[in-house]
């Protein structure tokens, strides 16, 4: 199968990836995983007092499509308030990076990833 | 059944109509357990399963058919394909394990299910894979043999306990297909951990 340019550049030179420490009170960490493939996938976010990402991390062990996926949303939630990276749809991910559609299920996970990293940060500050 | 060439009626087993004598195709309705005549079962003896998937195929060789109709020679080959996609399936214990969960109604090779692993699971996993990124340099041989170890051991520990849990009446789907998934992730690393050594 052959993968768009976007996911080639994303998959030969990923960002952000790496780790932050999440026993820090700002860092929110998701953990996601597709069973079907044996995927798994870690993003996590450093949110600021007023509710800002300001830096983001990604580690996933799947294809190309899987790292893509969460190589992008890390460039896309950076800046971004909590609330607009919740607005963050698979969609969006899938026909950034032309995902053929076996693959969409990969940008299902990164925004899975999302949701979960937020979700820990809400929980870790008492917001939920 | 009716026979496609007399349209008589003939029992479930038969495959030769009893009235006309021509060769009928494979039942489509007829689960792999049900082509190799076996209760379906994830413990099985595969040296028997093997001794039926020998003696059905025997039954369909092009050989015994060569005198029949075009129609008759195809559903032979059709009989034979569907005995081997049978026996390929049961054959392997994992093919089996997620071919059992498939009759009960999840499809484990449909990415869109709602299959749930453990945070804890993925977390060992992810913790692995670093630690798999790690081994470098001249040393490292013991401690990749170390892992490979205890992946091995607790690939087989789950596969018991799907295999348990599929013959008995206790686990739900869920519960199943969480093993089963979890056995994808540990063969993963398996097969990275071989790679490695090659």
């Amino acid at each position: 199968m052959a993968y768009s340019d976007k996911v080639v550049d994303h998959y030969e030179n990923p960002r952000n990836v790496g780790s932050l420490d999440k026993n820090d009170e700002t860092v929110g960490t998701g953990l996601v995983g597709a069973p079907a493939c044996g995927d798994v996938m870690r993003l996590q976010i450093k949110v600021t007092d007023d509710g800002r990402i300001e830096d983001a991390r990604f580690k996933t062990y799947g294809c190309g499509s899987a790292i893509a996926s969460s190589s992008l949303v890390t460039e896309w939630v950076k800046g971004r308030t909590i609330d607009e990276a919740l607005a963050i749809k698979n969609r969006d991910i899938a026909d950034h990076l032309a995902l053929p559609p076996v693959k969409i299920h990969c940008s299902v996970l990164a925004e899975d990833a999302i949701r979960a990293a937020i979700s820990d940060y809400k929980t870790k500050k008492g917001l939920d | 059944m009716k026979c496609w060439r007399c349209q008589r009626e003939y029992g479930d087993r038969d495959f030769i109509c009893p009235e006309c004598g021509a060769l009928q195709g494979p039942r489509p309705d007829l689960s792999h357990f049900d082509r190799l005549e076996m209760s379906p079962s994830y413990h099985i003896d595969t040296a028997d399963l093997a001794d039926r998937h020998r003696r059905l195929q025997r039954q369909f060789h092009p050989d015994r058919h060569a005198s029949r109709s075009a129609v008759e020679r195809r559903f032979s080959l059709e009989h034979a394909t569907a005995l081997n996609d049978a026996f390929r399936v049961l054959k392997d214990p994992v093919k089996r394990a997620e071919y059992m969960i498939g009759l009960r109604g999840l499809d484990m090779r449909d990415e869109s299910n709602q299959i749930k692993l453990p945070p804890m699971f993925l977390m060992e996993m992810l913790e692995l894979r670093e630690a798999l990124d790690e081994l470098s340099g001249s040393d490292t041989h013991v401690e990749r043999g170390r892992i490979e170890h205890d992946v091995a051991s607790r690939y087989e520990r789950t596969l018991d306990a799907l295999g348990a849990g599929l013959d008995g009446t206790d686990a739900s789907i869920v519960v199943l297909a969480q093993y089963a998934a979890q056995l994808k992730y540990l063969k993963r690393i398996l097969e990275d951990l071989h790679a490695l050594a090659d």
